[in-house]
C-alpha cells in the first residue's frame, strides 16, 4: 500500500543512515574534506614509498607502511583557542614530516571530557591523534569513573610545549605591581575578584591565593581565555590568573603584574616570579599530543619524531608566545603526565 | 576609507569574496553546519594569502552563512544554524502559504540590509562602540539573557503556560552535562558521554527539524508535499519591495542586531530571537506574527547579519572575539603576525577598513547568489513527502553528527525530536524549547559569574546597582508588562466577541 511504502521507506533510510554514520564516526572526519584538497593525497597502491620518504628510516629493522592515508587530529576545545593554536603551529610542519595531509575534527564539550574520551575510544593505529592539556586531562583523570577510562593509559607522543600562569590585569588597572594586587586583597578580604578559566578554576586560582596569604573571590569564567578578556578589559574583574600565552597575545590591553614559574619567564624578562617576591608558587602548564591506548610502538616513535621535528621548526614562534618548547620521547612524556598526576592527586 | 572599498572590488579580493560565499552558503544551508566549523574549514587556505584577502575570504563566508541558515529554516522548518532559529517561525509558514520563493528573497534582501547596516557601524563607529562593549559584565549578560527570554511570552501561541513550560524545559536540556562554571555533572546520570551535553546545534535539529519528518509521515495520505508552489512572475521584485517598504523595521532589526553582536560572546543567536522580539512588540498587527509575517523573516535575517559587523568591532579594535566565527577569524589574523588590538588599528587602520568593505561586498554577494540559488531551491517544497521526508530526515541526522563527530548528539536530537513531536500534539510550540536551549549557556554563567561578584560586593550593587543593568531591568519589566497587557486584552477582546 502506498502507505505503508513510505514508512518502510523512511524506516530503512533511518537504518542505513544510522549505520553509515556509526562506521564512519571512529575514523577520520567526512565533513573535513575540505581540507584533504589542500595537500594533493599521497595513496598509492603499495604504500611503502611513505615509509622511506619520512625521516624514520626503519630503526626498529620493520618495514613499516605508517602512514599510508590521512591522520585525524581531535581538538578537544574551540577552534580559536590555545589548542587550535597549537594544531596550526605545528600541523603544516607534521604533515610535511609525515607526508600525508591532517584533518582536524573540533569535538569540544565537558572542558575538554567529550574530545578525549573519543581519542581514548579511537582506534590504536596511529590515524588518530588529539592534543593534551595540563593541568586540564590531569583534573579530568582525577575521576576516572566520571570520564568512563584511564588517562594515564593513553599512548603520548610528546608533550610539545609548556607554559606558566601569570596574574594578569588590565592595561590601565590602578594595580602597577603584584605587591600593590596583594596588599589590595590583604586590606580588603574577600573583595578583591579574581577570574579563571576551566572546571577547576575556583581551587586552581585558591591554590596560589593560599600561598599568596590573602582571600579573594575566584570568578569562574567557562568559553577559555577569550571569554575571560573582556572582563579583564572592562575592568568587572580586578584580575585573573591565567597562562602566558593569554597575555603576549593582548599585550595592549593586558600586563601581567607576575609569573608562577621558577624563573622570569622569557617572552617576559621585566615580570618578576612570585618566588622572588617570596611566595612559593609554582605552576606549569603544557599542551602536548597523543594517540589511543594500545598504540604500537613504532607508529608512536614516526609520530614522535614528526611532531618533535616540527616544534623545532617553531621555536621562534613558540618563545615568542611565552612558551617553552619542549622534546620528549614517548616514555618521558608518560613519565612526565604520571608525575604531573600524582602531584596533583596529592593536591587534592 | 574609500580605498578600502576600491580594494575590496579588485579582481585579488573578490574572487575570495566569492569563494567565501559560496562556502558560506553551503555551510549555512545545511543543518548541523555552522560558520564556526566553515570558518575553520578554510582556516588554512589563509596562510597562503594576505591579511586582507584571508579576511574577505572568512568574512564573506559569515556573511553568508547567517543568510542561508534560513534556507532550511524556511523550506523545511530546520534553523540551518541557531541563528536562524526566530526566521523559521514565520519562514515556515510562508512556505505553507505557498511563498517560498518570496520569503526565500525577504531573507536574501534584508541579509543584505542588515550587513551594509552593521559593515557602515563597523566603520563609522567602531571605536566608541568597543567601548561600550567592555562596559557589560556578567550581570548585564544576565539581564539581557533575561530580557531574551522574556521574549518568550511573544512566540508561545495560545498558551503562555505552555510557552513559560517549553523554555525551562529548553534550558533544562541545555544544562545537561558538566556545568559551564565549577564542573559540576548535571543530569548525566553517571554517563561519560554525556560530560559534553547536548550541542545547541543538534539540539535545535531535534527540536524543530525531527518532528518535522515525524509530522510528514503521520500526514502523508492527506499532505502529499510540503507546500504548494506556482512561480509567479514579478515575485522576486514584489518581495524586494515588500522588505523596502519599512524601512524603520529594517533599520531597527539591523541596529539590534549590530548592537548585539558588539558583545562579547552574544552575537548573531541572540540578536535574531531579541529583534523578533521587537518586531512583535512595535508591530501595528502582533497577530500576524507567527501565522507568516514577512516582517518576521525580515527581523530576523537583518539582525543575523548585522551581528556580523558587530562582531568585528571588539575583534579589530580590542582584539576580543565577539563570536565563535569572529575567533575562529582572530586566529587566522594572529597566524598572520598580526595582533588586533588598539595598536593595530592604530597603525594599519586601512585593514580595517578593508575588511569592512569585503564584508559589505559579500553582503551584495550573497544578496545575488542566494535570490538566484532560491529560484531553483523553492521547489523542494514540491517534492513528494515520501522522498523528502527520508532526505530530511537523513540530513538531521548527518547534521547533528558532523557538529562534532560525535553520536551521541545524534542519540539526542533523536530521543529529543520524538519528545518534542509528542508534546507538540498537546500544545507546546517549538520556538519556546529552542529559545530556552539557546539562552541557557548564556544567563546561566552570567548569573554563577555576577554572584561570584556579588560575595565580592553585594548582591544589589551588582545586580541591580550598575546602569547599564538597570536600563536592561526597565527594558525587562517593559517587556514582561508589554506581554501581560496584550494577553489581558486578547482574553478581554474574546469575551467581548463571545
Amino acid at each position: 500500500m502506498h502507505a505503508h511504502r513510505s514508512l518502510v521507506r523512511t524506516a530503512a533510510a533511518t537504518a542505513s543512515v544510522l549505520l553509515f554514520a556509526a562506521a564512519c564516526g571512529s575514523n577520520d572526519s567526512d565533513a573535513e574534506a575540505a581540507a584533504d584538497s589542500k595537500e594533493s593525497e599521497t595513496e598509492t597502491e603499495s604504500g611503502n614509498s611513505e615509509a622511506e620518504d619520512s625521516k624514520d628510516s626503519g630503526d626498529s629493522g620493520e618495514a613499516t607502511d605508517y602512514p599510508t592515508r590521512n591522520i585525524t587530529w581531535i581538538v578537544p576545545y574551540s577552534p580559536g583557542g590555545g589548542s587550535d593554536a597549537q594544531l596550526r603551529r605545528l600541523q603544516s610542519h607534521v604533515e610535511d614530516e609525515l607526508g600525508v595531509t591532517i584533518n582536524a575534527v573540533y569535538q569540544t564539550g565537558g572542558d575538554g571530557a567529550v574530545g578525549w574520551q573519543q581519542l581514548a575510544a579511537a582506534e590504536p593505529d596511529g590515524y588518530t591523534i588529539g592534543n593534551t592539556v595540563w593541568p586540564n586531562i590531569g583534573v579530568l583523570g582525577l575521576q576516572t569513573d566520571s570520564l568512563g577510562f584511564d588517562i594515564t593509559e593513553l599512548s603520548f607522543i610528546a608533550w610539545t610545549e609548556s607554559s606558566t600562569d601569570a596574574l594578569v590585569v588590565a592595561q590601565d588597572s590602578e594595580y602597577e605591581t603584584a605587591e600593590d594586587f596583594i596588599e589590595a586583597a590583604k586590606a580588603n578580604p574577600g573583595e578583591v575578584t579574581i577570574a579563571g578559566t576551566g572546571r577547576q578554576a575556583a581551587e586552581d586560582i585558591e591554590a596560589i591565593t593560599e600561598k599568596l596569604g590573602i582571600e579573594i573571590t575566584p570568578v569562574p569564567v567557562s568559553g577559555g581565555f577569550g571569554s575571560m578578556l573582556p572582563q579583564i578589559q572592562g575592568g568587572h574583574v580586578d584580575g585573573s590568573l591565567t597562562s602566558i600565552d593569554g597575555v603576549m597575545r593582548n599585550q595592549d590591553t593586558l600586563k601581567a603584574l607576575a609569573t608562577a614559574g621558577p624563573e622570569r619567564a622569557a617572552a617576559l624578562p621585566d615580570v618578576p616570579t612570585f618566588q622572588e617576591l617570596g611566595y612559593d608558587v609554582n605552576v606549569e602548564t603544557a599542551r602536548g599530543l597523543a594517540a589511543p591506548p594500545g598504540t604500537p610502538d613504532e607508529i608512536l616513535a614516526v609520530l614522535n619524531e614528526a611532531v618533535n621535528n616540527a616544534v623545532s621548526q617553531v621555536e621562534e614562534e613558540l618563545k615568542e608566545g611565552g612558551l617553552t618548547p619542549l622534546h620528549q620521547t614517548p616514555e618521558e612524556a608518560q613519565e612526565y603526565t604520571r608525575e604531573a598526576l600524582e602531584q596533583l592527586a596529592e593536591g587534592e | 576609507m574609500l580605498e578600502g572599498l576600491a580594494i575590496a572590488l579588485s579582481p585579488e579580493l573578490l574572487i575570495y569574496i566569492c569563494v567565501g560565499t559560496v562556502t558560506g552558503i553551503l555551510v549555512g544551508a545545511l543543518p548541523g553546519f555552522t560558520a564556526t566549523m566553515g570558518t575553520a574549514l578554510l582556516l588554512p587556505f589563509t596562510f597562503v594569502l594576505s591579511p586582507e584577502q584571508g579576511l574577505a575570504m572568512l568574512g564573506a563566508l559569515y556573511v553568508a552563512a547567517m543568510f542561508a541558515d534560513a534556507v532550511p529554516a524556511i523550506l523545511i522548518n530546520t534553523p540551518g544554524t541557531p541563528s536562524a532559529m526566530a526566521t523559521a517561525l514565520d519562514g515556515f509558514q510562508l512556505t505553507k502559504q505557498g511563498k517560498a520563493h518570496t520569503a526565500l528573497v525577504a531573507g536574501a534582501f534584508s541579509a543584505l540590509i542588515g550587513t551594509l547596516i552593521g559593515g557602515l557601524i563597523f566603520m563609522f563607529v567602531a571605536a566608541p562602540l568597543a567601548n561600550i562593549a567592555l562596559t557589560f559584565g556578567p550581570p548585564e549578560f544576565f539581564w539581557i539573557g533575561v530580557f531574551a527570554i522574556t521574549i518568550i511570552g511573544s512566540i508561545s501561541g495560545r498558551s503562555l503556560v505552555k510557552g513559560i513550560a517549553g523554555g525551562g524545559i529548553g534550558m533544562l536540556i541545555g544544562s545537561v552535562g558538566l556545568s559551564h562554571t565549577g564542573g559540576v555533572e548535571r543530569y548525566t546520570f553517571g554517563f561519560p558521554e554525556l560530560l559534553g551535553g547536548v550541542s545547541t546545534t543538534a539540539g535545535l535539529i531535534g527540536v524543530f527539524a525531527f518532528p518535522q519528518v515525524l509530522n510528514m509521515v503521520a500526514a502523508r495520505s492527506k499532505e502529499k508535499h510540503v507546500a504548494e508552489y506556482h512561480p509567479r512572475r514579478g515575485e522576486t521584485m514584489a518581495a524586494i519591495k515588500a522588505v523596502m517598504s519599512k524601512p524603520v523595521h529594517l533599520l531597527r532589526s539591523g541596529l539590534i542586531g549590530t548592537f548585539v553582536g558588539i558583545l562579547p560572546g552574544a552575537g548573531g543567536t541572540i540578536a535574531s530571537p531579541l529583534s523578533y522580539g521587537e518586531a512583535v512588540r512595535w508591530s501595528r498587527d502582533r497577530k500576524k506574527f507567527g501565522k507568516g509575517a514577512i516582517e518576521g523573516v525580515t527581523a530576523s535575517e537583518t539582525a543575523g547579519n548585522g551581528a556580523v559587523g558587530g562582531a568585528m568591532v571588539p575583534m579589530m579594535i580590542l582584539g576580543v572575539p565577539g563570536s565563535g566565527v569572529a575567533a575562529v577569524i582572530l586566529g587566522a589574523l594572529l597566524l598572520q603576525g598580526l595582533q588586533p588590538g588598539p595598536s593595530l588599528f592604530e597603525s594599519t587602520p586601512e585593514l580595517t577598513y578593508t575588511f569592512a568593505w569585503s564584508v559589505i561586498v559579500a553582503g551584495v554577494a550573497t544578496a545575488i547568489f542566494g535570490s538566484a540559488l532560491s529560484r531553483g531551491l523553492v521547489y523542494i517544497v514540491r517534492m513528494p513527502v515520501e522522498y523528502l521526508a527520508p532526505i530530511v530526515l537523513a540530513l538531521s541526522i548527518i547534521g547533528s553528527f558532523a557538529i562534532r563527530n560525535y553520536l551521541v548528539d545524534v542519540y539526542f536530537m533523536l530521543g529529543l525530536g520524538i519528545f518534542c513531536y509528542l508534546i507538540s500534539k498537546i500544545g507546546f510550540s517549538p520556538g519556546p524549547i529552542g529559545l530556552g536551549l539557546i539562552m541557557a549557556p548564556i544567563v546561566e554563567p552570567a548569573f554563577v559569574q555576577s554572584a561570584a561578584l556579588a560575595e565580592a560586593t553585594s548582591v544589589p550593587s551588582v545586580f541591580f546597582g550598575r546602569p547599564v543593568s538597570i536600563a536592561l531591568i526597565a527594558v525587562t519589566v517593559a517587556s514582561i508588562g508589554f506581554v501581560a497587557w496584550t494577553r489581558l486584552n486578547e482574553k478581554s477582546g474574546d469575551d467581548v466577541d463571545a
